[in-house]
């Protein structure tokens, strides 16, 4: 501070004008910092209903996830049946896959007399779970060490529609976006994003991961028949070998877990 | 600089290095800033006050609307459509190919429906 500054401010006449602005600058530094943190206040009361919404959207939408994946009826069974004729060089496999889960009497489906099984996409087309199960089992005749499976994405849309006393309303507020993924021991990963949020903030999307585990187990049966030709004689003229492996794989997915942190760049984007 | 601004600069030096006390004009120039920051004060805490109680009345309303889905009194029934690529598809096992992709969800929201709160959980199965 120079001089007159100094003396300006230790003389005790003459400071009314100067002290009068310096005051009116405080109070309007002390007004604005008022009306900010108060209108800060407000805005983030607003904002916390919309974040809550795009919450409980996604999170709504992975607990339905989790829980249709864990019901008994999407048990999946994979009977497979190979036949080697030692006459022949080609090997018999045929591979059926089914629901365990059993349809209500009233419907009247076609299932599998023996078993009260349904097999995959009757009816209809194929579901999200009977194409990844296809995709994902490796028939006996197939299974090699150096195997591959190319990772598949698969994109679901969750919307709901309510029923209103005039007509049936879509809550846009719940729709979500899901991307889900199954790796080779049947385990499902799916992202769950809400649809609210515009490409441009990226930042403010609600993501949740939802793992679903597998539990996968197989029977096996092995029925060797040997059987011979004889000529006339009583001579063996010719000897077989028919060997039916049958292999019965059942999954079924167990209760998932819900996750907020995770990293995109797992999945090769950019959370 | 422009002669006008050098003026009124020369007159700012002036008055800021003169020893001679303010006119009878100054002190009530003075006196009419001080109220004028006053008022500003005064309204501004006014106006921040009321911000402030418009602000907690959302809060308010939006923690009862919460306390209100959690407590899952207010369901009603709708239908969650599951869609890939524009077709409706089923999660796994379809009961019913003609309800394929429509499960039944509880949807909850808030009592009088201000804030437009959802959430859902599963229902049996469209049969």
């Amino acid at each position: 501070m120079n001089g007159a500054g100094k003396t300006r401010l230790k003389q005790k006449e003459g400071a009314s004008l100067i002290a009068a602005l310096f005051f009116f600058m405080l109070c309007g530094i002390g007004a604005s910092m008022l009306l900010t943190s108060a209108s800060v206040f407000v805005g983030a009361a607003h904002s916390e209903s919309a974040v809550n919404q795009k919450r409980l959207a996604v999170e709504s939408a992975a607990a339905f996830l989790r829980d249709e994946l864990m019901r008994e009826e999407n048990t999946v069974k994979i009977l497979e049946v190979m036949v080697e004729d030692s006459r022949e060089s080609e090997v018999f496999d045929e591979v059926r896959f089914y629901y365990a889960g059993s349809a209500p009497e009233e419907l009247e489906l076609e299932l599998e007399p023996e078993s009260g099984w349904q097999e995959f996409g009757f009816g209809a087309d194929e579901s999200f779970l009977d194409s990844y199960i296809r995709a994902r089992y490796i028939p006996m005749t197939e299974i090699r060490e150096d195997l591959k499976l190319a990772e598949e994405e698969k994109q679901l849309f969750f919307s709901v529609q309510a029923e209103s006393e005039l007509d049936s309303e879509t809550l846009s507020q719940l729709n979500v976006r899901v991307r889900l993924f199954m790796d080779k021991d049947y385990q499902i990963t799916a992202i769950l994003s809400d649809m609210q949020t515009d490409e441009e903030h990226e930042e403010d999307r609600c993501e949740r991961r939802l793992i679903v585990p597998a539990r996968v187990w197989s029977d096996t049966d092995v029925i060797v028949e040997t059987d011979e030709e004889m000529d006339e004689m009583g001579n063996m003229t010719d000897e077989w070998t028919i060997t039916t492996t049958t292999r019965l794989t059942t999954i079924c997915w167990e209760r998932g877990v819900i996750e907020k942190e995770f990293s995109g760049a797992e999945y090769g984007w950019e959370k | 600089m422009d002669g006008k601004n050098k003026k009124f600069l020369d007159i700012f030096q002036r008055k800021l290095n003169s020893e001679e006390a303010e006119t009878l004009a100054e002190l009530l120039v003075s006196v009419l800033v001080t109220a004028l920051g006053l008022t500003m004060f005064a309204a501004a805490l006014m106006s921040a006050q009321q911000i402030i109680v418009r602000g907690e009345g959302k809060l308010s309303a939006y923690y009862t609307a919460r306390n209100e889905l959690e407590s899952e009194e207010h369901g009603k029934e709708a239908v969650l459509i599951l869609e890939e690529a524009g077709q409706r598809t089923a999660i796994g096992f379809s009961a019913d190919a003609r309800m394929r992709g429509c499960y039944l969800v509880e949807l909850f929201s808030d009592s009088e429906d201000l804030l437009k709160l959802y959430r859902y959980s599963r229902l049996e199965r469209v049969e």
